[in-house]
């Protein structure tokens, strides 16, 4: 069922048909290239660690995928033989991984088949066996070179018609594909399953087709429906849009990072590259192609399959249109690319024959019947013509005064502004080659504090130079009202020029001069910024000042004072003692003791107040004492008074 | 003083949430189920942290935050920068308001950036730029870029200083494609996490330069940060490609000559991001407090003017489902009577301990000790302690004072000389006979 779509004979003639309908790009972007295989290998290398079953499965098969020889096969075999055993102790998935690592290393003693045949045979033959138990079983009987008898296929199908009736999910149906494709002819009644199937894939960006759950459902399916179509003999019912789009997704799924993921896309890609039915074909730009210049003319674009080997039939690959995307230009119709001689996958044609205008062009390339587009950007080498630089009054009374200053060179004095003057910049930039004055994407004045003092608010301000219809870049800064940028803080900034664009080879900074800024004062917006910045940062300490005690008289005076208070008793006792005081009239009777004592206690107790007591001690205290006091004065003074009446 | 110790218990409440979800469920809105897989490695970090991810389309119809006013997520990530419109229950209020309970939001835009993730992002203080709009960087653009300049290099000493969000500063640089933000400077719980380097510029790169681009230089905003007042955390990248296997795996290299590195750092700050974005660092919690007088044991029932005081307060902070001590030296301790009296540094022992040691201010009134920590990426630690300072009793005033001694004198020569002077006036007997003989 080869269709003549391949034949390099008309495939010229197609070119045409693809240009017309040269909406979607009917070739792949992208290949499997050799490092992706390199980065590939090296996710499914931890399972020769032979750790378990799966990974050591999911390692083989991968490395068998990418043409590598499997290291440590002796050690690898020994884990398979000893993990197998008697092949009872066994899950059937882990039999599976078993069996088929053991067919993919090739080279290892036999396993015990006869029991491994009884196990994967008894799922066959169960009828309650699921679709993927049965895939297990399918694909574990031809590892071991088993095939099953004619009446068992017919039983088996039976079973699972059966089975699908109940559950006819896409992963299910991805398994069924498998099996179909072991079972030979009798394998017929899945492939009208087949368009079942891809009607489900779910479109994204109108680039890729995939199935609900993403890498191991599409690479199962896609597989399978290859695999069995390559079987039967018979053309699959997939559009060759519908394979580029699987392609697609597959290839953009290269970064994958499980092992089983590894396997499934490798073995889908490389079922995709070698069914003989459609081979999806990579048109890219070779690796770093996407710039031209005049120092580098060359267009080069990759034409490959999807594992990125030469096509067999080396087609003719054309441009059939370069178009510039600013303007929908046409500047190349048919111009025919070269083969390169020392690799049968690069193309090249010289863009820059034609003098194309810098910017992006968009080449629709063919080769055969496929078509894609490629997108690449013609540079030029920008210089500057002059640039002016100087202050004017901001009210343009005056002709500015302007100074020249050639790239790349910084202007030798300094410039001077303060808030009533503008800063004026005027520049021209030139294609080099051409000499024509160009516009630029990025054409700004940056200026930055020379201290770069840290403070995040004054450290750059960025202006947008603009052109006029001349081409001439101007860039007028009005000080006094652009302070504000600035924080309002004066001093010296660095005034540079950045030039840059897509389509640029040399997009520079260049430092142009120096400038001291005299800018207005202003308090308001200084203060929010320190406040910010100090939401994070700890706090000023505080430390609490006292209260300093009142200033005290000195000692001297003091004591001087107590002494001076002191006199009148010693002066009473002086002059007591001089003149001798008779107070033989003491009665000895208790209540004059008594009363003394309790009047000493009295002031006694007012002492010990002063030095440790509180008050409701002291009174508590005091009433005791006073009473008592009180009844012996009494006492006492009646005494004294009936002694002296008598 | 009654609404204060309220906050400060209400804080205190928060921290034990967030002691609470380290880990946990996460709900994941993707544009398509194959951002699923091109951002394995990134989802695969996180279920190896212990994180439940639920995928979920943004435009799912059965999209549900919370449930009988539950949320049944504690972390929300967002990797579906073209969605116009969430599904089901989901909205920018319902995500706004899961921010405000406390949940955290992981959002990664692109060029393409749709209005709901603009909304988004406006309530949280960012802006993203126009849609179309990319980060072009024309000095620092990758070697892998496509032609726009668009895949910008950007370097790590761009990056914010708070080893807490960003993990090691010192790895290669990082791998950026998508839109720019721009963040109001005034807002100071925004954090800038990375940002573009000077000659940047945030414009649609297939269009002339007419107006003043969006964001330019070092303002242009490639990756912000939120951390809310209730220690909510947002995370918000103007870039998905910035957590792609593709960009964790790939070479960086400047266009215009540079160093090759092997592998960029996005993986690492990828990871350090997701961790603090979902409460795995950065968490601090003041397991205990302590306040006595110096010399004593036990807090006394209230402290007198000009005592000598110790404080003591133990920090921890999370890590993985344990609480290990948190050391730092800038730790402050306010003693606050509606104002600040005290501000001291609290003297770093040992296990997370601190300790100040001050003297009690000569003003009474009632007093809070507080701990008021607040640094970039780390959760708001807020502890105050109430105490009440009252004034001198008469007792414990000065006593013997060198220039009240004249008082102090007179009053007892005068107790001394009544007392002498009684015995004399009520027992003197006069020497009249004596005379009259």
């Amino acid at each position: 069922m080869q269709t003549p779509m391949w034949l390099p004979l008309i495939a010229s003639t197609l070119a045409c048909v693809a240009l017309s309908a040269s909406v979607s790009p009917t070739s792949t972007s992208s290949f499997l290239s050799k490092a992706d295989i390199t980065r590939l290998k090296k996710v499914v290398e931890p399972g020769f660690e032979l750790k378990d079953l799966a990974t050591l499965h999911y390692a083989v098969i991968g490395y068998n995928l990418v043409g590598e020889t499997i290291p440590k096969n002796a050690e690898a075999c020994k884990f398979i033989l000893s993990s197998v055993g008697d092949a009872s102790g066994l899950s059937l998935e882990n039999l599976y991984y078993a069996v088929t690592a053991w067919k993919g290393i090739g080279i290892c003693q036999p396993l015990p088949n006869a029991a491994i045949i009884k196990t994967f045979a008894a799922v066959v033959e169960k009828e309650s066996s699921t679709i993927p138990e049965v895939f297990y079983a399918v694909t574990g009987l031809s590892a071991v070179s088993q095939h099953l008898t004619e009446p068992a296929i017919v039983k088996l199908v039976k079973a699972l018609q059966a089975a699908l009736k109940k559950d006819d999910s896409i992963l299910n149906l991805g398994y069924l594909f498998h099996i179909a494709a072991e079972l030979g002819p009798a394998g017929s009644f899945a492939f009208e399953r087949i368009e079942d199937a891809i009607v489900q894939a779910d479109e994204v960006d109108g680039k890729y087709l995939q199935f609900e759950g993403g890498l191991s459902i599409t690479s199962l399916v896609v597989k399978g429906a290859f695999q069995l179509s390559t079987n039967l003999k018979k053309k699959p019912p997939i559009t060759s849009e519908q394979t580029v789009k699987f392609a697609n997704y597959l290839l953009s799924r290269r970064s994958v990072q499980t092992s089983k993921g590894v396997v499934g896309l490798l073995a889908a890609l490389s079922v995709l590259a070698n069914n003989p039915f459609e081979n999806p074909i990579c048109i890219a730009l070779a690796d770093g192609g996407i710039s031209v210049s005049s120092k580098q003319p060359l267009v080069s674009v990759k034409v490959c399959d999807i594992l990125g080997r030469s096509l067999k039939t080396l087609p003719s690959v054309v441009a059939n249109s370069a178009t510039r995307v600013s303007d929908d230009v046409v500047v190349i119709s048919k111009k025919a690319f070269q083969p390169l001689a020392s690799d049968k996958t690069l193309y090249t044609m010289n863009l820059m024959e034609i003098k194309p205008e810098r910017g992006v062009y968009k080449i629709s390339v063919s080769a055969g019947s496929v078509s894609n587009i490629v997108t690449v950007k013609v540079l030029s080498e920008v210089v500057v013509d002059y640039l002016e630089i100087g202050t004017a009054d901001a009210d343009q009374t005056t002709q500015p005064k302007l100074s020249r200053v050639e790239y790349p060179k910084k202007l030798s004095s300094k410039i001077e502004a303060d808030s009533q003057q503008k800063l004026v910049i005027r520049f021209l930039l030139k294609d080099s080659t051409s000499q024509k004055p160009i516009r630029v994407h990025q054409a700004f004045v940056r200026l930055y504090s020379v201290s770069n003092s840290g403070n995040s608010q004054g450290q750059e301000i960025i202006f947008v130079a603009e052109p006029d219809t001349g081409n001439v870049y101007k860039f007028d800064m009005d000080v006094g009202s652009t302070a504000g940028e600035f924080g309002h803080i004066s001093g010296d900034y660095n005034i540079e020029l950045i030039v840059g664009d897509a389509v640029l080879i040399n997009s520079f900074q260049w430092n142009v001069a120096q400038i001291t800024l005299k800018l207005p004062e202003s308090q308001s917006a200084v203060q929010t910024s320190d406040e910010k910045s100090n939401l994070y940062k700890p706090k000023p300490e505080i430390k609490h000042m006292f209260r300093e005690p009142e200033v005290r008289p000195s000692r001297v005076v003091s004591n001087l004072f107590t002494g001076l208070c002191l006199a009148p008793v010693l002066l009473l006792l002086i002059l007591w003692a001089k003149l001798g005081v008779n107070i033989s009239n003491f009665p000895l009777s208790l209540s004059a003791v008594i009363f003394h004592l309790g009047l000493g206690g009295i002031f006694a107790l007012f002492g010990v107040f002063w030095l440790q007591l509180n008050m409701f001690v002291t009174l508590r205290y005091l009433l005791g004492i006073g009473v008592v006091t009180f009844l012996a004065g009494n006492k006492l003074l009646s005494q004294i008074a009936s002694r002296k009446g008598r | 003083m009654l609404k204060m110790s309220l906050t400060s218990v209400f804080l205190g409440f928060l921290c034990f949430l967030a002691s609470a979800n380290a880990g946990g469920e996460t709900l994941v809105l993707l544009d398509n189920l194959a951002i699923r897989e091109t951002h394995s490695m990134f989802f695969k970090s996180l279920q190896e942290r212990g994180y439940t991810l639920t995928f979920k389309l943004a435009d799912d119809a059965n999209l549900v935050l919370s449930k009988y006013g539950e949320y049944l997520y504690s972390h929300l990530i967002i990797f579906a920068p073209s969605v116009e419109e969430f599904g089901g229950a989901l909205s920018v209020d319902a995500v706004t308001e899961f921010i405000d309970g406390g949940g955290n939001v992981l959002v990664a835009g692109s060029s393409q950036s749709g209005d709901v993730l603009r909304e988004l992002a406006s309530e949280c203080g960012f802006e993203v730029d126009e849609e179309g709009a990319a980060v072009i960087d024309h000095m620092n653009y990758d070697v892998s870029d496509l032609g726009q300049h668009t895949t910008i290099v950007a370097e790590t000493e761009n990056l914010i200083n708070a080893p807490v969000i960003i993990g090691d500063k010192n790895i290669p640089p990082l791998l950026y494609q998508g839109t720019g933000l721009v963040a109001d400077t005034e807002n100071p719980l925004v954090l800038q996490l990375l940002t573009a380097s000077s000659s940047a510029y945030s414009y649609n790169p297939d269009q002339p330069v007419k107006e003043y681009p969006h964001a330019v230089g070092k303002n242009t905003l490639l990756i912000a940060a939120l951390q809310a007042r209730n220690n909510a955390r947002v995370l918000f990248s103007g870039s998905l490609f910035f957590f792609s296997d593709e960009a964790f795996t790939s070479s960086v290299q400047k266009a215009q000559g540079g160093q090759k590195y092997e592998k960029s750092g996005n993986e690492a700050v990828a990871k350090a991001m997701s961790k603090w974005v979902f409460k795995d660092s950065g968490v601090i919690r003041a397991s205990s407090v302590s306040h006595k007088k110096s010399g004593e044991k036990e807090p006394p029932a209230a402290y007198t003017v000009m005592d000598d005081v110790v404080y003591a307060i133990t920090i921890e902070q999370l890590a993985g489902d344990k609480w290990i001590p948190y050391e730092a030296d800038d730790l402050q301790l306010e003693f606050v009577r509606i104002d600040p009296f005290v501000r001291t540094k609290l003297q770093k022992l040992d296990n997370g301990r601190y300790e100040a040691r001050f003297k009690i201010p000569d003003v009474y009134g009632v007093y809070q000790f507080k701990v008021d920590y607040n640094r970039i990426g780390i959760t708001h630690l807020y502890s105050t302690t109430q105490v009440s300072v009252r004034p001198l009793q008469h007792t414990q005033y000065e006593r013997f004072i060198p220039s009240a001694f004249p008082y102090y004198v007179s009053a007892f020569s005068m107790m001394g000389g009544v007392f002498l002077f009684s015995f004399v006036f009520l027992h003197y007997k006069e020497d009249v006979k004596s005379k009259a003989e």
